[in-house]
């Protein structure tokens, strides 16, 4: 009974008997080297700040250079979202295999264009792709505000350049 | 009821090509009628169905007991089609539980009787089934949504003739009163003794509309009448062969 009803609610979201296995998996690997590629930020973050300082061999200790200015966020962040417009572009897709599966093996779109619930067939092709495509943003932009701590906390007062955050705004990231 | 007032179709097609496919077609259809829809391909038969469902964008009005076709009151239509309308992948059994979902009518009783007649597996995705089981499956479909109104166009497209034939006998016991069945087919003679009116489209036009038992009166058969309306000429195969042999 339960798994009944299970399907029943499955066939909303999704067009019914279609496979999605395969743009569910190829959703979180591509999701997921989004992710890695964009924590790459660290390791940029950290030779730039490394390039601060210079070696004082009579101290045998490093010290920070004069007037030094660290690169600005907006900069490190360069190509590092980039590879999020991957999901995104398969949820695209996934919208277009969805509308086109009703036209396949047979036309089940007359009967969906004729359920009583005409939304119906708007959410099985736009719901689910919908929210991973909000998911992507949401998970873009919770990187972003991490990175933008860590940078803040991370880079010496002394170096930091004003007006960070409203420069991300000014940048293609 | 369904009433047809003036409609019309056009299909407008690339480089500007347009194809008049209905013509002030009016027609009604009361309840409890089984209507025969004849007329040679590319007559407009499946336009009108699908002019009818809302499939296809339309000049001229279609009422179902007064008011205009809608998601209100589009359960009262089925459709039963060759193209099949049908879920591929799923199974008999996930189509029970997806038409009982969404058509609060559907026939869940008739739906087990029908599909142990025609004796269709009930677990097996349907892109498994013979062509003339899912010809089978798609009317059981349109039989058990609760419809008032069914429409079914060319639905026997690849099924033998004894399959047809215990359709009809089905079909004629397990009709109620109220249901209305708008029938399109090129196999008159197989459906002229179910069938209580035959409407006949030509080129996008009705050309006529004639109820069974007006014919049995006129003592015309309805293939002699259809032939007579079409203005069929018999002997036009044997006058082009004739034609051809001379060339020859």
């Amino acid at each position: 009974m339960k798994s009944n009803e299970g399907k029943q609610k499955k066939h909303l979201y999704a067009p019914p008997g279609m496979s999605l296995w395969r743009e569910r998996a190829l959703f979180w690997v591509l999701l997921t080297v989004a992710i890695l590629h964009s924590l790459e930020f660290f390791s940029t973050l950290q030779s730039h700040l490394q390039s601060l300082y210079e070696r004082l061999e009579q101290y045998e200790n490093w010290g920070m250079i004069n007037r030094v200015t660290m690169t600005d966020l907006v900069v490190l962040l360069r190509g590092k979202f980039v590879l999020f417009g991957m999901p995104i572009l398969l949820c695209l897709m996934a919208i277009g295999n969805r509308y086109r599966y009703y036209h396949q093996g047979s036309k089940s779109i007359y009967l969906m264009r004729r359920l009583p619930d005409r939304r119906q067939w708007y959410r099985s092709c736009l719901v689910q792709p919908t929210l991973r495509i909000l998911l992507v943003i949401g998970i873009m932009a919770v990187l972003l505000l991490v990175f933008y701590a860590v940078y803040m906390n991370q880079v010496p007062e002394g170096c930091l350049l004003p007006n960070q955050w409203q420069k991300l705004w000014r940048w293609n990231l | 009821m369904i009433e047809i007032k003036q409609l019309s179709k056009i299909y407008s097609k690339q480089k500007g090509d347009r194809k008049q496919a209905l013509t002030d077609v009016s027609l009604t259809l009361p309840r409890g009628e089984i209507v025969g829809l004849f007329g040679e391909n590319g007559a407009g038969k499946t336009t009108l169905m699908k002019c009818m469902l809302g499939l296809l964008r339309y000049e001229g009005q279609i009422t179902l007991d007064g008011e205009p076709i809608t998601t209100k009151n589009i359960e009262k239509l089925s459709f039963a089609t060759s193209e099949h309308s049908f879920f591929a992948n799923l199974t008999a059994q996930d189509h029970e539980g997806f038409y009982g979902q969404h058509f609060p009518k559907f026939r869940k009783k008739r739906f087990h009787s029908l599909m142990e007649f025609f004796d269709l597996p009930m677990k097996k995705p349907l892109r498994t089934f013979s062509t003339g089981q899912k010809n089978q499956f798609e009317v059981v479909l349109a039989l058990c949504q609760g419809a008032d109104y069914i429409l079914m166009d060319e639905p026997f497209a690849g099924n033998d003739v004894f399959n047809r034939e215990d359709f009809y006998k089905v079909l004629l016991g397990i009709l109620e009163p109220e249901e209305t069945v708008l029938l399109s087919t090129h196999l008159i003679e197989e459906v002229a003794d179910f069938i209580g009116r035959a409407v006949l489209l030509r080129q996008g036009q009705i050309v006529a509309d004639v109820s069974t038992l007006d014919l049995e009166d006129a003592g015309k058969d309805l293939m002699t009448f259809i032939k007579e309306t079409y203005d069929y000429r018999g002997d036009r195969i044997r006058r082009v062969l004739t034609q051809l042999n001379e060339e020859g």
